[in-house]
């Protein structure tokens, strides 16, 4: 698995400010449950798109940091260990949604993550992630070039 | 998961008669709190067995405990708790469901 983007798609990806990543998702009819509004569950596709897009932009931002990370584990991924999530609101389509990822802790082998969805000001969905560095299919401690990315933000 | 819980919902229902539907008409279960732990993975091919049971009925909502099983291992397991909704808004859970959950529990 590798994060590193082949080019730079700042639309896509969304952007990192004040070490929180920002992503929009616009919401679609597809997102929908016959109820009319956002399937609870879709929210956890959007926050890991969220968490992907995150590395992914470490991994520009840092790249020679980032470098460092691959190198000495190859093939690494984050895997979901635990996930608490409080939805406050519901959202509807064409909705636009804000996705912002923070890290909170960082571990010798995991990250906790805080994710939100807002719509403008609104909290909608708040969840707590924690993710486990994975590689070569075994739980590993975090490369210090990655544990020091996250941590100067957290 | 949800699946599951439609399911419960459907057996404690079909089993009732579903009395709570002429006492609340159009009502619906929304999750507003999950917590999940991701024990182990699951494969093509497995069969998995999704256990539900009511842990607490409060007032307007019910606390349900999940499992994701195969066979005895445990790979998710999950507390979720759904707010019973009619016309859109939360309201106190009728009795004819309150009673049936509260049966499971004891």
């Amino acid at each position: 698995v590798c994060y590193i983007a082949p080019m730079n798609t700042p639309d896509l990806d969304g952007y990192i400010k004040d070490g929180n990543h920002h992503m929009k998702v616009r919401v679609y009819f597809e997102d929908t449950d016959f109820s009319g509004v956002v399937y609870h569950a879709n929210y956890l596709r959007f926050m890991e798109r969220a968490r992907t897009n995150y590395l992914r932009l470490l991994g520009t931002d840092h790249r020679s940091l980032f470098e460092d990370t691959t190198s000495e584990a190859l093939g690494f991924t984050f895997v979901v260990r635990s996930m608490t999530l409080d939805f406050f609101k519901p959202s509807h389509m064409d909705d636009v949604l804000d996705i912002v990822t923070s890290p909170v802790e960082v571990k010798g082998a995991s990250i906790t993550l805080r994710q939100q969805c807002k719509r403008g000001e609104n909290l909608l969905v708040e969840a707590k992630v924690r993710v486990a560095f994975v590689s070569g299919g075994k739980a590993q401690r975090i490369p210090s070039a990655l544990r020091e990315l996250m941590e100067v933000r957290a | 998961m949800e699946r599951g819980r439609t399911n419960h919902l459907r057996l404690m229902g079909a089993e009732q008669n579903a009395p709570a539907e002429t006492e609340t008409p159009g009502f619906a279960f929304v999750v507003r709190l999950m917590k999940l732990d991701f024990h182990k993975s699951a494969r093509m091919d497995d069969v998995l067995d999704i256990v539900t049971w009511p842990v607490a009925v409060k007032g307007a909502s019910i606390v349900l405990a999940q499992e994701v099983r195969r066979g005895t291992d445990v790979l998710v397991a999950a507390e979720v708790r759904v707010a019973f909704i009619s016309e859109g808004r939360a309201q106190p859970i009728p009795k004819s469901i309150r009673a049936l959950m509260k049966a499971d529990l004891d």
